[in-house]
Formats: structure tokens, C-alpha cells, sequence
């Protein structure tokens, strides 16, 4: 400031506000008096740091209005800054159509410095942008991007102006280039999520779900985390509809649950609160920060009203899983689905995605191959929601799992509630019906399918499944024997269905009804028409090549059936299919004493399909065949010789049937010669020499495999000579010189069993590990899998227990193990308390003769722990009758015996029959195999206390 | 002439007003104690006082009366945390232990940042596989001095880790289900990581595979959590029998997530 002034200005000067509204206020009368420039940009100078622009503003019009009128400025007068100042302050003041007057003027007059230029191009968009001139203001935003200070965020106002003039590619093409260029802060967060609304906007999926992972690596920088969430919700909820699960996925993992998104969202509130106090307390402003505290406010307040509305939402959480649970799903997730439902039905009771939840609980453990709690699941849900309109949905997907997994048992429960209580969902009850009389079907209850297939026609007449009924009602007629039924059956279909899609089945199987029949010359004449009738690459051809063999057998042309049997050979035949024609026609050359036929077949077949199963049939008939006719050694060297070829190979699980075929032969004792005593038979040592003889090669004497083989068999030959100190010393020589990896399913099976029985539980673990993890599909997998679940239950994990056994059947087919997986299943329920469900396969194990010894010991006596548990008069009874039927009947099981006294002593107690009670376990001390049985010292004690009880017995008497 | 310095003003708003934060104590009186000033000594801070005339006094200010600590945060912490990521627990052991020795006295003063060198060292210490003594130690420290609920839940889930290390697997799962009860997010997913590995020792595989995957299932912005989750749930796939399954998880690992360490062992079990 150098301008003189009087001290009467001077004094008025202190007070700037009264004196320059009186000058400005003067009229033309006092015209003449013209505050020197210098003055009133001083003054204009205190307004601004008194924070008063539209004062500044008025005083600095007043400078461009005189040097518009030609008045010279003082020198130093920078009048392009003036005007760019007044802008400014005009834009502070609010008074927005003036501040863009002034600028436009100074543009229009091309000012030499580019950074004015540049800050008075911001303003002017700003300007515009804030009187809703968006159009206008989209081209001023995009020449003031050639400043390389302000372009970021001239990109920026630019893509929000043309968003709001409705020019959304505009939009998009600047918001894209500005996230391209621009540093990551948290404008740029900002801008990304304007972007990812206009891309959802526009249907852009694919570039909204790239920007939402770009915004997911940099979660910090996003100030609105609500918004974020809602983005997310809406692009899951496009890309569920538009059939992309994992997109979908993506976008619903970024959003926070309800407590974490109002806690960060709080913080971020008081961030950005502190933000705008910060640069409200530090700085004058120029027009961009100012637009900044407009935006951090207006952030600020969407945030909030965003966490109140959140807030309000009591199924926020619900809502969101149940939509993850779904994306999960879709995307074959069955396993997460299966947590996220279990979550939703646990925690949010209210929900109304519960109900849903559940149908999608139950297709989340069928999807995962979970049958049992795909089974409680649905019970669970019909008894959560009894009138569910899911309900019947729910059902056909547990019958479809079940049927999926082979439980033809529990597809029928669920299919015979769904058929009952859903009669009204006739989109549903169609398929069930059919289900239902494929399930009869599998179960082999014919005469419920021929009702089941009735029911489906009679209930849709028209429906899509009619063929289909009318052909396996007539199958299961067929199927329970009745030939002649079957056969006129099949004809009815045939008559209705002459181009159906069973035909060629259905003339198959009328040729086979003759056949049963015994109308073999029938049987051939339908064989033969139909070989004539269909291609020579039909499916089928070899299983009516079969079944001509059996007619010309019926007929006794054994060189035809012979020729008619090789013909199938030839085609393809299912495995049951291959070993009955092998069997046929090994049967015929036997009978036929063309015992070089048989075994040129069966080393053919050996030759041929090494990896086949049935080489083991090859090298049994092989050897049977060449021993009956005296050539014990030969078949021996046969055998061994097939399984050399394969002894180092761990994979082929089948050697080790062929290893017990080749320690049978060599432990049996040598047949006497007739009139010549019997030989000796050879010792131990000898027949392990000749193990290694036949085993150990050259070549393979160095596989651990081989070795381990090699032991294994004498292991089997040591067992079958009785001796089990030799047998168990062989195994432990296994267990420890081996790694479970070195070795075939089949030892492992047999290494974990030992082990097992031993006690030593992580040994075994580890060797049935190996079965079911690397040996999945072998042969000998139910080893593994049952020999995890007795560990299982031993560690009294029941549910885990149960699904091992399940496994043993449903995925190893249980070809060893059927008898302890089915007993192990029946012990994992009795653990879990499903006392019904043990009781009935209790009753199968006790009941099948074929499994007749400590099983059925066991099952008896776990029969009468269920009934003992039930409790009731009459159940102890049959609880007693359990327990008595065990030490009378199976009195060699004493392990089973001791138990077995002492309950049944306990039962006639609880029933009051203490003097019964008494003899029961007086019996159980007379008997001396019991004596160290640690029950037996428990029933003295008992005893003791219970003729505590009895009256006084004479001498002599019961005792 | 005014001009220029009108303009000042605005580059001065447009630079913003940067001023580094001070290092000081806030005593319960208002007295603030600049941290160069003071040095520490037993259990008090201890400012040398000159003498007029020459000579000196010492003025003590007991620590009970310090109630907050105005303190930028250490840069040790950042590169602590940094060395962590990058696998150089034992460089991170070094570069935190300091701090959490020069905030000792402040556990639980506003401002200290003696919870976040804690929590950093525990962690650096499980990653050296120091002794289970002194992780135990440096974890239940912070357990009783601490107040941060994540820093808590860390320490707890050391002490499970602890104990799953030396075989104490009934004790570790019963932490874990303390821990996934109530702890803050990260806390629960890593704890659930934790649960699995034990089930897949146990080979109880539905078990596994089922805490393996809560990690993806319900903790999904946790990204960093994610290959250990894939990589766990395939090795507890493969165990339970379901081979596609298990592929899948595998290849979820190298794909999603390949420059993890996890990648590189998922390439080397599935054999693709």
C-alpha cells in the first residue's frame, strides 16, 4: 500500500465496512470523489481475510467497472487476477451467475498465464456446474483438464457434469479416464463408484464387476462404505440375473455385514467430519476445496442417512447370507451354501429367508453328497415349516440325493411323504411318482411298483412319464418271475409303443420270458429275429448273443451256445454280463472235457485285459482246471506268473486277491498218493522260500512293493497254518518297514485292521487314511473307510462315524467290509440316539445267516441295550429275551456272554426279579471261561448285593 | 503493493497447512511434556532443569500422572507389519521389539501405540516358531494389559496356536470356540483356519473341510485369508474322498491367488 491518504481516511479506514458502504453507497453528487485503486484493493484485501466475499466482491466489481471505463490502474495492478479474485469471492458469496460473468469476461480476453487460465476455467465450471448448467459446463471442464494441476479434478467435475446433463457415455469415457491417470485417493474411490453406478446403470456388467474388484483392493480409500455395499448388492443381484454366479459372488463378498458396516462406517464419518473441519479452519478456500467440503458433506450425509436406514433394517444380515448362500450355490458351492443356510436358520429365527434357507439347506448337503444331513435337514424343515410351499421341493431334492448316492431306502421315505402330503404340487408329484416306482424298482419290491406306475397313469393320464410307467410295470412283473404275466405285459407295451423308446429292451426281454419259460426254440426264434432286426453296433447285441447261448443250451447244442457265448465275448458286455458268459462257456468246455479250450480262453482273457478284475477269475479257473488234472505245480507257477507281473505295481489292488489265491494253494497240505502214506507237509520256512521263489524276481527283488508282497503272503499262508504270533510278526515287519505310500490298498486294508485290533489307533488311522485318500477307487477302499469310522466311533464321534460306514457302502460298495459297515452303521446311530433306525439294522445284521457268529452275538446284545434303553416293562422283556438268546445260543462268543449275563441279570432286576437276576449270574460264575472277564467281578459283587434281597434258601436249594 | 500476497493467502489454503505432530506427554494437570524434553527413568519422566546461574535440577512427573500421549505412529510399526507380509518375521521381531519396549510403560495411556507393537511382535514371534513358553508370555500380556478387542482375540488364538503346536488339541479347540464366539472378524476367520488344520490332523475331514471354508463363506473381504482357506479345504476334500472337489480348490488357489506362497505348495500336491 503507498497511496498518501489523510488522516480523516486513515481514522475511517479502521472501520472499512461503514466507510466503503458510504462510498459505495454515494451518488452521482459525490462522483467526483475516487478512492484511489490502491485503497480499495486493501480494503477488498480485509473482507477477504475477514472471510466477508461478497463485501470483497462488490469493492473489486467496483475496480473492474473503472478499468473497463479506461482507468488507468496503478502499476503492479495485475487486472486479470483482479477479475479472477473477484470471481472468487463472487463464488464464495454464492453469487454464482456473476462470478461465471466476470470469468467469461477474462477468458474472453485470452490472458497470457496459463495457470490463471486454468483456475479461472475450474471456477467457471464450478460456476455452472452449480446453477445446474451441466451442458454448459462439461466443454469449460474439459479444456481446463489441459492443466496438468487442476486435470484430475477438472476429469472429475467434467464426468459429474455430464452425468448430470444425462450424457452418460460422456460420463463414462471421463470417469474411465480419470481412474486410469489419477492418483488412488479417496476422490478417486469416489469417482470409481459414480463409475460402477452409471456401468450397472447401463448394463455394463462385466466393466462395473472389474471396477468393483479395483475398489476392493483399495477398501481404505472408499469414504462412502454404505454406497459401496448397496453397489455391491445391486451388481450381485444383475449378475445372478444375468446367469454369473461367480460374478455375483464377488460383488456380495464385498459387502459388510450390518455391525461392520455401521462400525466403519462411523469411523469414516468422523473422518470425513474431521476432514471438513480441517480445511475449513486452515484455509481462506479457493473454489475447488470449497467444492470439496461440498462433496465430503455431501458424502458425509449420504453416509449417514445410510447407516440410520441400515440401522433400521432388522434383516440386513439375513438377507445379505441368504443372497451369498445363493451365489455360493449357484457356483457349485454346495459346502459354504450349506454353512451360510445353517447360519441363517440358527441366528435369524425371524427372517422370512429362513424358510427358504431351509429348501436351500437341504439342496446344499444333497448337492455336497451329504445324504444324512440332507435327510435331518429335510426333517428339519418339515418341522420348522409343516405348510412350507418348499416343502415338497425340498423332499424330491433329498430323494434325489439319496437316489444319487444309492439309498433307494431313504429316496422312498422321502418320496412316500412328499407323494402324501404334496398331492396338490402336481408340477412336483409327477416326477416323484415315477421316482417313487424307480426306487420300488431298485428295492426290488415288484409288486409295489406294478401300484406305484398304476397310480402315476391314473393320476396323469397324459403325463410325460406314461411310457416309462407302463415299461416298468411290466419289468417288474417280469422281475418277480412271472413269465407268462411279464410276457403279456411287454406285448401290451410293444402293441402301444411299437416305435417306443423300449422296444429293442422289450423284444430282448420277451425272448428271455420264453427262456424262463423254457420255451428255448421261442427264446432262440426272438434272439434271432432280433439280431437280424438291429445294428451290429447296438449295445445290447452282446447280452442277446448271451441269452441265445442259453437258449441253444437249453436246446443241448453245446457247439452252438459255445459259438453264440464267443460271439458276445466279442461285443460289449457289462462286467456281470462278461463273467457269467466266462463262466458258461468255461462250464460247457469243462463238460465237455476240452480243458485246453477253457484255459486258452481264460489266458487269453488274461492276455488281453490284464487290468480286468476277473484276471483273478482267469488265474483261479487257470489253476482249478490244470490241479484237476494233476498239474498242482503248473497251476501254481501260472498263478504266481500272472501275479509277478504286476507284484511291483501298488496301484493294481486286484494282485493281492490273486497273493491270498497263491497262499491258499501253497498252504494246503500235499494230497497222499494213493496207497502211499501222506507226505509230510512242508514247513513254515520251506513255504516261505518258495514265496520268494515264486514272487521275487530278478527284476523286482528291489521294489519295497514286491517285498511287502511277499511278506504279506506269508503273513496269509502263517494265518491259514494257524499260527498267529507268525502272522501278526509279519504284519508288524510290514507296518514298520514300510510307509503307507509304498503299499497296495489291499495290505494297508489288512496293515489297519491288525494295527486296529492292537489298539494302536493313529497307526491304523494313517494306513486307512491312505485307502480312502489315494486308493478311492480301489477294490479294498471299504477297508479304509470302515476302519475310520470304528476309530470315529471309538473317539465317539458319532455323525462321523456314520457317514465312514455310509461311505464304506455307498462309495467303496462295501465288497469285504459289508457286515462291520452295516454293524458299524447300526452302532453310530444306537450312539447318536436314533434308537429306530439301530434297531433295524441291528435286526438285518442278527438275522442274516450268512454273517452268523460274534456279529450276530453283538447285535443281539445291542438289541438289548435299545430295549433296555426304551425302558418300558415289556421292553426290558424283549430286552431280556435279547440277552438270554445270546448265552444259550451263541455260548463260543465269551466276550459277548460275559456282557450278556450281567445285563440280563439287570433287566430281570429291573423287572423285579431278583431271584432270576440271581440265578442268571450264578450261572454266569459257574461258567470258568468267564473267570477273567472283568464283568465277572462285577456280577459277584452284584450277586451279593442282590441275595441281600432274596429270602432264606434252604440248604441244598438254588444256587 | 497487496496483491501478491492476496495470492499468497490462496496457495497457502491450496498447500493446506502441514505441520509435523508432536512427540509429548499430556499430564492429568494439563501440563504437556515434549518428549525431547523428558527422559524416563523408573517410574517417572524426568526433565532437567537449568539453573539460573549455572548448575541444574531434575523435575520428576510420576507416569500414573501421564493420561495421553500425543504421538505420530512409529514408522517401525508400518515396517514391521510390512516385513511380516513379506515372510521376514525374524527382521520384523527386530525392528518392532524397540517400540514395544519404549511404550511398555503406557500400555493402556491413550495415544500409545504400545497394543499395535504388542500384537506385531506376538505375531513375529509365532513366525520365528519362538518357544511356546515365551509366545505364551508375550500373549497373555497383552491379554491383561490390552484393551483392543482384535489384539486380544490375536493373543488368545496364540495361545491355540500354542497349544495345537505341542499337542494340546482339546485345549486349543476349546480357545478356538471361546475365540470364534466373540472376537472381532479377522480374529475369527484366522481361528477357523486354525479349527481346520486340527479336524485335518485329526482326519476328520467334514470338519475340516467345513472351518476351511467358513473363511470364504463368511469372511469374504478378507482376502488375505483366502489361499490358506483353499488350500486347507482342498487338502481336506481330497481326504474326504471328493477328488473333483478337491481339484478345484487347488486350482481356485493357483489361479485366484498365484503369487501366494499357498499357489506354489497347491501346484506341488495337485501335480497340475
Amino acid at each position: 500500500m503507498t497511496a498518501p491518504r489523510n488522516s480523516d481516511q486513515s481514522s475511517s479506514l479502521r472501520k472499512p465496512g461503514i466507510v466503503l458502504a458510504m462510498l459505495l453507497a454515494s451518488g452521482p453528487a459525490m462522483a467526483q470523489v475516487s478512492i484511489p485503486i490502491p485503497n480499495i484493493l486493501a480494503e477488498a484485501e480485509t473482507f477477504i481475510k475477514n472471510r466477508q466475499p461478497a463485501d470483497a466482491a462488490a469493492l473489486l466489481d467496483r475496480v473492474i467497472a473503472r478499468a473497463d471505463e479506461g482507468e488507468a490502474m496503478p502499476d503492479g495492478v495485475d487486472m486479470d487476477r483482479i477479475r479472477l479474485t473477484a470471481a472468487n469471492n463472487h463464488f464464495r458469496a454464492q453469487n454464482l451467475p456473476r462470478a461465471a460473468e466476470v470469468l467469461n469476461g477474462l477468458l474472453a480476453k485470452n490472458p497470457t498465464s496459463t495457470a490463471l487460465v486454468a483456475e479461472a476455467r475450474m471456477l467457471l465450471g464450478l460456476s455452472l456446474a452449480l446453477q445446474n448448467k451441466f451442458a454448459e459446463a462439461i466443454p469449460v471442464f474439459a479444456a481446463a483438464e489441459q492443466s496438468p494441476t487442476y486435470r484430475d479434478k477438472a476429469m472429475l467435475y467434467g464426468a459429474m457434469s455430464a452425468q448430470q446433463a444425462g450424457k452418460v457415455e460422456e460420463a463414462i469415457a471421463a470417469y474411465g479416464r480419470l481412474l486410469a491417470t489419477s492418483p488412488r485417493d479417496r476422490d478417486w474411490a469416489d469417482a470409481a463408484l459414480s463409475l460402477i453406478n452409471l456401468q450397472l446403470k447401463t448394463g455394463d456388467l462385466p466393466s462395473a464387476r472389474r471396477g468393483l474388484s479395483l475398489l476392493r483392493g483399495n477398501i481404505p480409500l472408499v469414504d462412502n462404505l454404505a454406497g459401496l455395499n448397496v453397489l455391491s448388492l445391486q451388481l450381485g443381484d444383475e449378475l445372478t440375473k444375468a446367469n454369473d454366479p461367480a460374478g455375483a459372488l464377488t460383488a456380495y463378498r464385498t459387502v459388510l455385514f450390518k455391525k461392520d458396516i455401521i462400525d466403519q462406517q462411523l469411523r469414516r464419518n468422523a473422518r470425513m467430519e474431521a476432514d471438513i473441519k480441517r480445511i475449513q479452519d486452515f484455509t481462506v478456500g479457493d473454489a475447488t476445496q470449497m467444492d470439496s467440503v461440498r462433496r465430503i458433506n455431501a458424502r458425509l450425509e449420504q453416509a449417514k442417512a445410510a447407516v440410520e436406514e441400515i440401522k433400521k433394517l432388522e434383516n440386513y444380515d439375513a438377507t445379505l447370507l441368504f443372497r451369498l448362500g445363493n451365489a455360493f450355490q449357484l457356483r457349485g458351492g454346495a459346502w459354504e451354501a450349506a454353512l451360510i443356510f445353517e447360519e441363517i436358520i440358527q441366528k435369524y429365527p425371524e427372517a422370512p429367508e429362513r424358510e427358504q434357507a431351509y429348501l436351500g439347506l437341504v439342496r446344499a448337503y444333497s448337492e455336497s453328497g451329504r445324504l444324512e444331513k440332507t435327510r435331518l435337514a429335510a426333517e428339519r424343515f418339515q418341522r420348522a415349516y409343516p405348510n412350507s410351499q418348499f416343502g415338497a421341493q425340498a423332499l424330491y431334492l433329498a430323494a434325489a440325493a439319496a437316489g444319487q448316492r444309492g439309498d433307494t431306502s431313504a429316496q422312498l421315505e422321502f418320496l412316500s411323504i412328499a407323494t402324501e402330503k404334496y398331492r396338490d404340487n402336481r408340477e412336483l408329484l409327477e416326477p416323484m411318482l415315477m421316482m417313487k416306482a424307480n426306487a420300488l424298482f431298485s428295492l426290488g419290491r415288484y409288486p409295489e411298483v406294478t401300484t406305484a406306475a398304476q397310480e402315476y397313469l391314473a393320476s396323469f393320464p397324459q403325463g410325460k412319464f406314461i411310457e416309462e410307467a407302463a415299461y416298468i410295470s411290466a419289468m417288474a412283473v417280469l422281475a418277480e418271475g412271472e413269465a407268462s404275466a411279464a410276457a403279456h405285459a411287454i406285448n401290451t407295451y410293444i402293441e402301444s409303443y411299437p416305435q417306443g423308446k423300449f422296444i429293442e429292451d422289450a423284444r430282448y426281454r420277451l425272448a428271455a420270458t420264453e427262456y424262463a419259460k423254457q420255451n428255448y426254440k421261442a427264446a432262440l426264434e426272438g434272439t434271432q429275429s432280433w439280431l437280424a432286426d438291429y445294428p451290429t453296433e447296438h449295445p445290447q447285441r452282446g447280452e442277446v448273443y448271451s441269452l441265445q447261448g442259453d437258449a441253444y443250451a437249453g436246446l443241448n447244442e453245446s457247439d452252438k451256445a459255445i459259438e453264440s457265448y464267443r460271439n458276445a465275448l466279442l461285443l460289449p458286455l457289462s462286467d456281470e454280463q462278461l463273467g457269467y458268459v466266462l463262466d458258461e462257456l468255461t462250464r460247457l468246455y469243462q463238460a465237455k472235457r476240452d480243458f485246453d479250450s477253457a484255459v486258452d480262453m481264460w489266458e487269453q482273457f488274461a492276455n488281453e485285459r490284464p487290468d480286468h478284475p476277473y484276471v483273478i477269475n482267469a488265474a483261479y479257473w487257470i489253476g482249478r482246471i490244470r490241479s484237476r488234472e494233476g498239474r498242482t505245480d503248473e497251476a501254481l507257477s501260472r498263478v504266481a506268473d500272472i501275479t509277478a507281473r504286476y507284484v511291483t505295481d501298488a496301484q493294481r489292488d486286484s494282485v493281492e486277491r490273486l497273493l491270498i489265491e497263491v497262499s491258499s494253494m501253497l498252504a494246503k497240505p500235499p494230497r497222499a498218493k494213493r496207497g502211499e502214506p501222506r507226505p509230510e507237509p512242508p514247513t513254515l520256512d520251506q513255504l516261505f522260500a518258495r514265496v520268494d521263489q515264486l514272487l521275487l524276481t530278478r527284476d523286482n527283488r528291489d521294489s519295497a512293493t514286491a517285498r511287502a508282497r511277499a511278506l504279506f503272503v506269508k503273513s496269509e499262508i502263517a494265518g491259514l497254518r494257524k499260527e498267529p504270533r507268525v502272522q501278526a510278526e509279519y504284519l508288524d515287519r510290514i507296518a514298520s518297514t514300510n510307509s503307507p505310500d509304498t503299499l497296495p490298498p489291499g495290505i494297508l486294508g489288512k496293515l489297519g485292521d491288525h494295527l486296529l485290533a492292537k489298539g494302536e489307533l493313529d497307526l491304523a488311522r494313517s494306513f486307512y487314511t491312505e485307502i480312502v485318500s489315494a486308493h478311492p477307487k480301489s477294490i479294498f477302499a471299504d477297508y479304509g473307510y470302515v476302519g475310520l469310522g470304528e476309530i470315529a466311533l471309538r473317539e465317539g464321534n458319532g455323525n462321523e462315524a456314520l457317514r465312514l460306514f455310509n461311505n464304506a457302502i455307498d462309495l467303496a460298495g462295501a465288497r469285504f467290509k459289508l457286515m462291520e459297515a452295516t454293524i458299524g452303521q447300526a452302532k453310530a446311530l444306537l450312539q447318536l440316539g436314533r434308537l429306530d433306525a439301530a434297531q433295524n439294522l441291528f435286526e438285518q445284521v442278527a438275522g442274516n445267516r450268512s454273517w452268523r457268529g460274534p456279529a450276530t452275538a453283538e447285535s443281539l446284545y445291542s438289541l438289548g441295550e435299545i430295549q433296555l434303553k426304551r425302558g418300558t416293562p415289556d421292553d426290558i422283556a424283549k430286552a431280556q429275551a435279547h440277552f438270554q438268546r445270546i448265552y444259550i445260543s451263541y455260548k463260543r462268543y465269551t466276550d459277548w456272554v460275559a456282557k450278556a449275563y450281567l445285563r440280563s441279570a439287570e433287566a430281570f432286576e429291573k423287572l423285579g426279579q431278583n431271584q432270576e437276576a440271581a440265578n442268571a449270574l450264578r450261572e454266569m460264575l459257574r461258567d470258568e471261561r468267564l473267570t477273567d472277564y472283568p464283568e465277572t467281578a462285577t456280577a459277584k459283587n452284584k450277586l451279593i448285593s442282590l441275595e441281600a434281597t432274596l429270602p432264606a434258601t434252604p440248604a441244598g436249594g438254588n444256587s | 503493493m497487496h496483491l501478491p500476497r492476496t495470492l499468497a493467502i490462496v496457495l497457502l489454503a491450496l498447500l493446506g497447512a502441514a505441520t509435523l505432530p508432536a512427540q509429548s506427554y499430556v499430564l492429568n494437570n494439563g501440563t504437556v511434556l515434549k518428549a525431547a524434553d523428558v527422559k524416563l527413568s523408573g517410574n517417572a519422566l524426568v526433565q532437567e532443569i537449568a539453573l539460573p546461574g549455572g548448575g541444574s535440577a531434575e523435575r520428576r512427573y510420576l507416569l500414573n500422572t501421564v493420561t495421553r500421549l500425543d504421538w505420530p505412529e512409529p514408522e517401525a510399526i508400518p515396517q514391521a507389519a510390512n516385513q511380516l507380509a513379506a515372510g521376514q518375521a525374524k527382521e520384523a521381531l527386530d525392528t518392532i521389539t524397540p517400540v514395544y519396549r519404549q511404550f511398555g510403560p503406557f500400555t493402556k495411556t491413550p495415544g500409545s501405540w504400545w497394543t499395535q507393537a504388542a500384537a506385531l511382535r506376538l505375531q513375529a514371534l509365532i513366525a520365528t516358531k519362538a518357544s511356546g513358553a515365551e509366545i505364551t508370555s508375550a500373549a497373555r500380556e497383552i491379554m491383561t494389559s490390552a484393551t483392543d478387542p482384535e489384539a486380544v482375540g490375536t493373543a488368545k488364538l496364540a495361545l491355540a496356536q500354542v497349544d495345537a503346536r505341542e499337542g494340546r488339541d482339546s485345549l486349543a479347540t476349546a480357545m478356538i470356540d471361546e475365540i470364534v464366539s466373540d472376537a472381532p472378524a479377522g480374529v475369527r476367520a484366522r481361528a477357523w483356519l486354525l479349527r481346520g488344520d486340527l479336524a485335518l490332523k485329526k482326519q476328520a475331514f467334514e470338519d475340516a473341510i467345513e472351518s476351511y471354508l467358513r473363511v470364504p463363506a463368511f469372511f469374504g473381504t478378507l482376502d488375505e485369508l483366502m489361499p490358506a482357506a483353499l488350500l486347507g479345504s482342498a487338502r481336506a476334500y481330497k481326504g474326504y474322498g471328493d477328488a473333483s472337489r478337491a481339484e478345484r480348490a487347488y486350482l481356485d488357489v493357483m489361479d485366484t491367488y498365484p503369487d501366494s506362497a499357498e499357489a506354489a505348495v497347491a501346484k506341488k500336491e495337485s501335480g497340475f
